[in-house]
């Protein structure tokens, strides 16, 4: 258990390096800089969570993205700004680089079992990943019609 | 289409001036990493708050369509998206905040302009920044996708940091050679898959001489910079917020440049006999 929690915070440290590198490389401002941060340290945090008690790679990066998502959600009304800028750096922890590469690797060497557990393995990360910004984004969205309408209401009663 | 609108009895603006300033920004919002759900979107609520009646809009990446119903007249204008630029997701937010201020004091077209190129002029995507953000995103990552199954003992440590920092390092080139066939608009497709070639040979010569290295990890650090990332995003959401064919525009260019990636690392590989 002690290696694990290590492991995991070795891997949050490192993903919130590379957020950060993305975070600069996209030109967030420093107004949103570090709820954008934030945002990729749920999905991290919520994917290494989640693999480790179910050890799904659907499940886990399905609630990684999933969450990050309405993180980014909240905050885009919270900011007035695209919740784009909080998904894109949210998502950048849970793209499976390194299975890519492993599956390009299987080519390469015509390893067949290389390249079938890899591919499988970033198909289902890719799968996971688009599902929970789907859900999120399917389920905000009455939300945010309602509260607007809510809003609406309101604001004519009020006149 | 010469027709004048008055504005709050103080300003008058053409259909033309109104349509100009709504794909102005849809562009824009396109072309630096938005989605197209928000940019028709955009264009619909600036259009109406300039009065038009009806407004009929339909984008895809390359091209905006929009047909707006003023009083007792109708334009249509479309407006050819031809380069795209890199993701810029301070300007996407300062667009969005124009746009807000657009429908609330419906500027004329010289404001909007000036604004625009201000915006454009003010951005902090600086050569600098774009260094310092690959270093880290290589460095990151590289450490992030490092194979801790083993137990983490401290020469392990001592190699994945090895390989994170080589990772960063490689970064600086492989930015600044990307940065410099941008600026002489090589192919994009062409000038991807010689990065990530360069990529793959300088990460295999470094293995070579630093047995403690491993060139995987280094590889995978810098693959980081190249994944399009933002593409796959943009891609689910607009295929799944109904705009079927920008999202299947955006994952077939997503395949492509994985394939172009892919094919760079593993021709680099393939000239090392395969070995890693």
């Amino acid at each position: 258990m002690k290696t694990e929690i290590l492991r995991i915070s070795i891997v949050l440290v490192a993903g919130i390096l590379g957020s950060i590198g993305f975070a600069l490389v996209f030109g967030v401002g420093k107004k949103h800089f570090i709820a954008a941060i934030i945002s990729s340290v749920i999905s991290c945090l919520a994917f290494e969570i989640v693999y480790l008690l179910c050890d799904s790679l659907f499940t886990a990066s399905f609630v990684g993205a999933g969450l990050s998502a309405a993180y980014s959600d909240i905050m885009s009304q919270k900011a007035k700004t695209p919740a784009t800028l909080f998904i894109i750096i949210g998502i950048i922890p849970l793209v499976p680089g390194a299975k890519l590469y492993y599956t390009m690797l299987g080519i390469v060497r015509d390893d067949v079992a290389l390249f079938s557990q890899n591919g499988e393995a970033a198909l289902l990360i890719a799968a996971g990943i688009a599902v929970g910004i789907i859900t999120v984004t399917a389920v905000s969205k009455p939300i945010k019609a309602k509260i607007s309408e809510i809003n609406a209401k309101n604001h004519k009663a009020k006149e | 289409m010469n027709q004048q609108i008055e504005i709050n009895n103080t300003r008058t603006i053409s259909d033309e001036d109104v349509l100009f300033i709504a794909l102005e920004l849809g562009e824009h919002i396109l072309r630096c990493g938005g989605e197209i759900n928000r940019a028709e979107d955009t264009i619909t609520r600036i259009c109406r708050a300039y009065g038009a009646k009806h407004v009929d809009v339909t984008a895809i990446l390359s091209m905006i369509v929009l047909t707006v119903h003023f009083n007792d007249s109708r334009s249509t204008c479309t407006r050819r998206i031809t380069s795209s630029t890199a993701t810029n997701l301070d300007k996407l937010s300062k667009i969005n905040e124009l746009s807000r201020s657009i429908c609330a004091e419906l500027p004329d077209k010289k404001t909007v302009e000036a604004k625009m190129a201000e915006i454009s002029r003010t951005s902090i995507i600086t050569k600098k920044r774009l260094i310092f953000g690959s270093i880290l995103a290589a460095l990151g990552f590289a450490l992030f996708f490092s194979d801790f199954s083993q137990g983490i003992t401290a020469s392990l440590m001592l190699r994945v940091l090895l390989d994170s920092v080589l990772s960063g390092v490689l970064a600086i080139p492989l930015c600044l050679i990307s940065v410099r066939m941008d600026k002489h608009r090589l192919n994009p497709m062409v000038s991807k898959f010689a990065v990530c070639f360069l990529s793959g040979i300088s990460a295999l010569v470094l293995g070579r001489l630093i047995p403690l290295c491993n060139p995987n990890i280094i590889m995978i650090g810098n693959i980081m910079n190249f994944i399009p990332g933002v593409a796959v995003t943009n891609a689910f959401r607009d295929l799944f917020g109904g705009d079927i064919m920008s999202g299947l525009f955006r994952l077939c260019s997503v395949i492509i440049d994985a394939i172009i990636i892919a094919a760079g690392y593993a021709v680099a590989i393939l000239l090392f006999g395969g070995a890693v």
